[in-house]
């Protein structure tokens, strides 16, 4: 059963008379209890993506499609019923902590605030159980932490509180988006530990958005690949790895360094990523696709299984399957 | 120092030491002050016509030593040579002809690039400068060339243009000095990894063709390891080791090297991820403990280590490390 379908989701921004196609159509679901990968460079969709599902995305933004969710739509839900939903059955680890955080109030407050509102702890309660938080999440003494404003604090700090909150109230599902971004090597492997320690724990879902393929390849059991708005590849990390199918996915695998290979030059891919507002006709990677064939330029490819644990969007694999 | 010296730049002993006001009225009164040791006694040599990499976490004092070694800021004490000659007790007139041969490129495009000019004015002047080194006056269009726009560029402003394009500009203009030295300080880590591997690609090939040395600073080792022959790794102002780069990223031998290297992910993704695991957050450069520094979040921490300086210590051949278990 998967705690999260996501159908045909759109996320369009009409602007006097240009339309910006941000999400243009990804279908995927989410696992119980499994990270699945959103990965893709940055305007592909990705982060936008995550906030559709929690339906965050700001004006001039129209959000079409259905996002399942425990058998409801929350794309048709009211505005109240989605605030019931948000903070507390699905929660959100942004990239940036320090400006999620309110400046203007102490760690308390921001963690006593959400405890209150969903649990409907009294003050004294979610105060303790903001210390055994802060404490499951490895801050040594959370009592000070408490106490204090969040310029007060790291990045690996306030990325830590932030993971606190988000897993305070036992949420079926996390959206992570890019939470180790701006963090340094060693303080990303210790929030990549504790997300993992704590999504077992707790057996949550989560959603982890990230440009950082490798890192997908490390902790997640099935990858999303994003361009240009669409879901252009979806499958379990092995087949992803092992034998991507799409064209982008494959130019993306040979682009980035890695630390344990000295590769000389690296491989490019040439151009970049279209204007979302001023899509190609036909496949959006087609422009800057090596293997591309006249069908690519006309037409759109349609979403194919490959097998029940891979997907993939592209002419090629069309054909492959009828010569083969 | 007595020994020659085969690199284009070095630099013995750089310390580097920010004061700051604590904020109380009666440190205030007696004139007591704050110190943030940036940089702590550090020795570097930039390898001719190769790449030197600086790495560490963010706060170690990696970018202050690229601007102290580019003459952006002065050193509290430490000799910096060019060339076997000493810039440290230059005038600022007298260091002039120095700094064109000396640039650097920062990390974010968006800000170092004047947001008034078109790209043709922001390279004008350095290119005037650049013309010092055999009085011809190289054109704005070729440079554009070689870092791999068209001349359509000139007349665009820096918000025209999207981040890869915008540090190539960065980079273009940091070539019109004709410099022997560009320091890199985190240029690839505002952009998006295809837009990278391009400008890794100009950095590899720009080297080849113009022999000019690297000073490369950045916290993303698999960048490092495509561009670097020589890596130092820093910490708290210090650096703790120094290899060439297959040595050590091969064979990484202080206990914090080896913990930066195991952090990373790699794609192999069926092999176990067994990272060391390191404690705590790093100190900050205000409060530096006693003994080694690295000392309170070391896996292999032992008594000596507590009370004992670790010195630079030779641990085979093109590899330094400061480390007491090496002893």
């Amino acid at each position: 059963m998967a705690t999260l379908e996501v159908r045909c989701l759109k996320t369009y921004f009409y602007q006097n008379s240009s339309v910006t196609k941000a999400v243009d159509g990804p279908s995927f679901d989410i696992r119980e209890k499994e990270i699945f990968g959103l990965v893709g460079e940055s305007g592909a969709g990705k982060t936008l993506t995550g906030r559709s599902i929690l339906r965050l995305v700001p004006k001039p933004g129209k959000i079409v499609g259905e996002v399942r969710f425990k058998g409801r739509n929350l794309l048709s839900l009211s505005e109240k019923e989605i605030r019931k939903i948000r903070g507390k059955d699905i929660s959100a680890i942004p990239q940036d902590p320090l400006s999620s955080l309110n400046p203007a109030f102490k760690i308390e407050d921001q963690m006593v605030d959400v405890l209150r509102l969903h649990l409907a702890l009294s003050k004294q309660e979610s105060k303790h159980r903001s210390e055994v938080l802060l404490h499951q999440v490895g801050i040594a003494d959370p009592h000070s932490v408490l106490n204090k404003y969040p310029h007060q604090l790291s990045g690996g700090m306030s990325q830590r509180v932030m993971i606190a909150i988000a897993f305070s109230c036992e949420p079926t599902l996390v959206i992570a988006d890019e939470p180790t971004t701006a963090l340094d090597v060693i303080t990303q492997l210790q929030i990549i530990d504790l997300m993992r320690r704590t999504q077992e724990t707790h057996g949550t879902a989560i959603l982890f958005v990230t440009h950082n393929l490798w890192l997908a390849a490390r902790i997640c059991s099935r990858i999303g690949v994003m361009y240009a708005g669409r879901l252009v590849e979806n499958a379990s990390v092995e087949k992803l790895f092992e034998s991507p199918r799409h064209p982008y996915t494959q130019a993306l695998l040979d682009t980035i360094p890695r630390h344990d290979v000295k590769s000389g030059t690296l491989p490019i891919i040439e151009g970049s990523m279209p204007n979302l507002a001023n899509l190609p006709v036909g496949c959006n990677f087609a422009p800057r696709c090596p293997m591309k064939i006249s069908r690519c330029l006309k037409r759109d490819p349609e979403e194919m299984k490959i097998d029940p644990d891979h997907k993939v969007s592209c002419f090629l694999n069309t054909e492959s399957e009828k010569n083969g | 120092m007595g020994r020659s010296n085969q690199g284009i730049l070095h630099a013995n002993n750089l310390v580097k030491f920010f004061e700051e006001d604590t904020g109380s009225i009666v440190d205030f009164f007696k004139r007591r002050k704050r110190v943030i040791k940036a940089v702590d006694g550090v020795n570097i040599e930039v390898p001719r016509s190769q790449t030197l990499a600086l790495v560490g976490e963010s706060g170690c004092g990696k970018s202050t030593l690229g601007r102290i070694i580019t003459t952006l800021i002065k050193p509290s004490s430490g000799e910096i040579f060019f060339d076997n000659k000493s810039l440290s007790k230059l005038s600022r007139r007298q260091l002039m002809p120095f700094q064109r041969l000396l640039q650097i490129v920062f990390q974010n495009p968006y800000s170092s690039l004047n947001p008034r000019k078109r790209v043709g004015q922001i390279l004008h002047d350095p290119l005037i400068l650049g013309s010092q080194e055999d009085g011809q006056l190289e054109s704005a269009e070729k440079l554009l060339e070689v870092v791999g726009l068209d001349s359509s560029f000139l007349s665009k402003y820096p918000h025209e243009m999207s981040g890869g394009q915008r540090q190539r500009i960065a980079i273009a203009r940091a070539l019109a000095t004709r410099p022997k030295v560009i320091v890199f300080d985190e240029i690839t880590s505002a952009l998006d990894v295809s837009v990278q591997a391009q400008i890794i690609n100009l950095l590899i090939q720009l080297q080849k063709e113009r022999g000019i040395s690297y000073v490369f600073i950045s916290h993303d080792l698999s960048v490092v390891r495509q561009l670097a022959h020589q890596v130092s790794v820093m910490y708290l102002g210090r650096i703790v080791e120094k290899a060439s780069a297959d040595v050590l990223f091969d064979s990484p031998k202080h206990p914090y090297t080896q913990i930066l290297l195991s952090a990373i992910p790699t794609p192999n993704f069926r092999a176990s991820w067994n990272p060391f695991s390191i404690k705590g957050e790093p100190p900050s450069p205000i409060n530096v403990p006693k003994g080694c520094r690295f000392n309170p979040r070391c896996p292999r921490v032992f008594e000596k280590c507590k009370t004992n300086d670790p010195k630079m210590i030779i641990g085979g051949t093109d590899h330094e490390i400061s480390c007491l278990l090496y002893k």
